[in-house]
C-alpha cells in the first residue's frame, strides 16, 4: 500500500541516524500504519491491548527504578532499569519526552529475557507502535504479551 | 537483441531523466521562491535580510543568532520557542502539541517549523544575543572512567567565550556511520568560567546514543569540533544563602566542577558540601582533585557515595545511594540553595528529600536536558 504523506514524514525522522542512532524501523519497509494495523490484529486475536501492555511494562520499569542500576526482584521477574542523563523525543511529535532509561526484565521460571526503553513504552501505549521488524527495541506484540502474562487467565488478581 | 539498440535506448532514458530533474529543479527553484525577506527582531533593533525558503530557525542560525533547540529541528523537542508577532501564518499541525493556550496569546511559534516566506517581526531574548559559534581544535580526549571521557577544547585563535559557571554548550557531531546528518546534543561545561580559550566537556557513553557514540568512537584528538553557546539558566544564585548542597551522578559532576572552582576563584564566602553519587569505585573520577580543594579550602567538603562498593574496592567511604547521604547530612533548608546533575530518577529521589527538609523550586536548580 502507498505511504500516506503523513506516515511518509513519519518514515523519515523514523530512520537511522535521525532521533536515534539505530532508527525504529529496522529493515521493515511496510507503511507506518501498516506496521501498526498488524500489530493491533494480533493484539486483537489475543485479547489484549497495547495500553494493557505498556502498563505493564511500566510497572515492571518502576520497581526497576527503585534498584537504581541495580537488579531487583518484582515477583516473576528479575528487573534491571539504567538510566542516562537527558531525554529522547517521541517521533510522532506529541509533545511528550521519554528519559533515557531502558530496562531489562528476566522471567525467573524460564529465564526468558526481554528489554525496553521508556519511549518504547510510550509508543506502545500512546501509538500502538511496537517499531518496525529488525528495529534494536522491536517487541513482537504476541511474545510481550505472553512475557508479561497477559491476558490475565480469567479470576487471577490483577 | 542489436547491442546498438539497447545502448541507445540506455542513452535516450538519460536524456528522459535528465531532462525532467532539469524541469523539476527549475520548478521548485520557481515555486519555492520566497525573494528576500525582512526578520525585524525587538521592534527594530536589529534587522537581518534573509533569503527566503527556510525554516527560521535555520535562517537565523545562519544569521549567527542560535535559538536553544535539543533535537535539531525535528520538532520533537519543542525548545526553539520564538514569538513571531507578522508573517508566521497560521499554526501548524506540528506546532500544536507543543504551544500553550498562553503562549498562543504570546504569539509564541516553533521556529523549527516555521519556514520564511514573507517579512516577519520577532521578539527573541537578549540573551540570546550572546550564544555563538565556535569551530574549536580537539586537542585531548582523556578516559575518566570506563564510560566517560573527558574532551578538551581550543577555541579558535583570538576567540574567546564567556559563560556562567554551570552553563551548557551544544555539541555537533559529523556525519558517521548510518547517520547520515549533523546532529547536536547539550552538555554542561566541566572546565572553569575564569578560562576563556578553552573549554571541557565531560560524556558518557549511552548505549546507542547518536551523539556519545560518535564521541566515544569517531572522534579523535586534532579533529575540529563545532560546538554553540553558551545556553541555560543554571548557574550560581547564592544571594542571601550560606551553603551550596551540590549533588551529581555520572557525567553530571562536570557543571558541579565548574560551580566549585567559580565559588573559590570569585572567593565567594559560601560553605559547599559536594555529594556525588556512584555505583562502584571504577564509577568515581577526579578523586584526587576534589580531595586536594578539601584541603586547600575548608569551606568545600566532598562526600562520594558508592551504591554497592565491590569488597575489593576497599571502600572506607559513604556507602549506599546519593539520596541516604543526603537524608542524613543536610538537617534543613536554611539559607541552602541545592544544585543538581544527574539522571532523571536520581534528580526526582532527590528533589522530594530536599523539599521534605523545607527547599522549594526557588532553591532548588537543575537542568532539564
Amino acid at each position: 500500500m502507498k505511504e500516506n504523506p503523513k506516515d511518509a514524514l513519519l518514515r523519515i525522522d523514523m530512520e537511522a541516524g535521525r532521533l536515534i542512532k539505530e532508527g525504529f524501523l529496522g529493515e521493515d519497509e511496510r507503511p507506518i500504519s501498516d506496521i501498526i494495523s498488524a500489530d493491533l490484529d494480533t493484539l486483537t486475536e489475543l485479547e489484549v491491548s497495547h495500553v494493557e501492555l505498556a502498563r505493564a511494562m511500566r510497572r515492571l520499569t518502576r520497581r526497576g527504578m527503585e534498584g537504581m542500576g541495580e537488579v531487583v526482584d518484582a515477583g516473576d521477574y528479575l528487573v534491571k532499569s539504567e538510566e542516562y542523563m537527558g531525554w529522547l523525543g517521541c517521533p510522532f511529535k506529541d509533545n511528550r519526552r521519554a528519559a533515557k532509561r531502558n530496562t531489562q526484565a528476566v522471567d525467573k521460571q524460564t529465564g526468558r529475557e526481554m528489554r525496553w526503553s521508556d519511549l518504547s513504552i510510550h509508543l506502545i501505549e500512546q501509538h500502538a507502535f511496537f517499531q518496525g521488524k529488525g528495529s534494536a527495541f522491536r517487541l513482537e506484540p504476541a511474545e510481550l504479551a505472553s512475557f508479561l502474562r497477559l491476558p490475565a487467565p480469567e479470576g487471577a488478581a490483577e | 537483441m542489436d547491442f546498438g539498440v539497447i545502448i541507445k535506448a540506455v542513452i535516450s532514458l538519460a536524456l528522459i531523466s535528465g531532462a525532467l530533474s532539469v524541469i523539476i529543479s527549475i520548478s521548485e527553484s520557481v515555486l519555492n521562491n520566497y525573494g528576500t525577506c525582512e526578520l525585524d527582531i525587538n521592534n527594530g533593533s536589529k534587522v537581518l535580510s534573509v533569503k527566503g525558503g527556510s525554516s527560521l530557525l535555520s535562517s537565523l542560525a545562519n544569521e549567527r543568532i542560535f535559538i536553544p533547540s535539543a533535537c535539531g529541528g525535528k520538532a520533537t523537542c519543542g525548545l526553539c520557542k520564538v514569538a513571531v508577532l507578522e508573517g508566521a501564518g497560521p499554526l501548524l499541525l506540528t506546532e500544536e502539541p507543543y504551544i500553550t493556550q498562553e503562549e498562543r496569546a504570546q504569539h509564541m511559534r516553533l521556529s523549527c517549523q516555521v519556514k520564511v516566506k514573507t517579512n516577519m517581526k520577532l521578539l527573541i531574548p537578549d540573551e540570546l544575543f550572546n550564544i555563538k559559534e565556535y569551530i574549536c581544535e580537539l586537542v585531548g580526549m582523556d578516559d575518566m572512567t570506563y564510560d566517560i571521557k573527558r574532551l578538551r577544547m581550543k577555541l579558535p585563535l583570538g576567540e574567546e567565550i564567556h559563560f556562567k559557571a554551570g552553563q551548557f554548550m551544544q555539541f555537533y557531531t559529523k556525519p558517521y556511520g548510518k547517520v547520515k546528518e549533523e546532529v547536536f546534543r547539550a552538555y554542561s561545561i566541566s572546565s572553569k568560567a575564569s578560562e576563556h580559550d578553552h573549554l571541557e566537556l565531560l560524556i558518557r557513553l549511552v548505549p546507542e546514543g547518536i551523539c556519545t557514540t560518535y564521541v566515544h568512537t569517531a572522534l579523535k584528538v586534532g579533529d575540529k569540533v563545532r560546538l554553540s553557546g553558551p545556553y541555560g539558566d543554571f548557574y550560581l544564585r547564592g544571594e542571601g544563602c550560606d551553603e551550596l548542597i551540590m549533588i551529581a551522578g555520572g557525567s553530571g559532576l562536570a557543571p558541579i566542577r565548574s560551580l566549585v572552582y567559580d565559588v573559590i576563584e570569585k572567593g565567594l564566602p559560601h560553605k559547599m558540601r559536594f555529594f556525588f553519587g556512584a555505583n562502584t569505585l571504577r564509577d568515581l573520577y577526579y578523586m584526587d582533585e576534589f580531595a586536594q580543594i578539601e584541603k586547600d579550602y575548608p569551606q568545600f567538603t566532598f562526600i562520594p557515595c558508592l551504591a554497592r562498593p565491590e569488597p575489593e574496592d576497599n571502600w572506607q567511604g559513604q556507602t549506599g545511594f546519593v539520596t541516604v547521604a543526603l537524608e542524613e547530612q543536610v538537617d534543613n533548608a536554611e539559607k541552602k540553595e541545592a544544585y543538581l546533575c544527574g539522571s532523571p530518577g536520581m534528580l526526582n529521589a532527590c528533589i522530594t528529600i530536599l523539599k521534605n527538609k523545607g527547599f522549594t523550586d526557588d532553591t532548588i536548580f537543575f537542568d532539564k536536558f
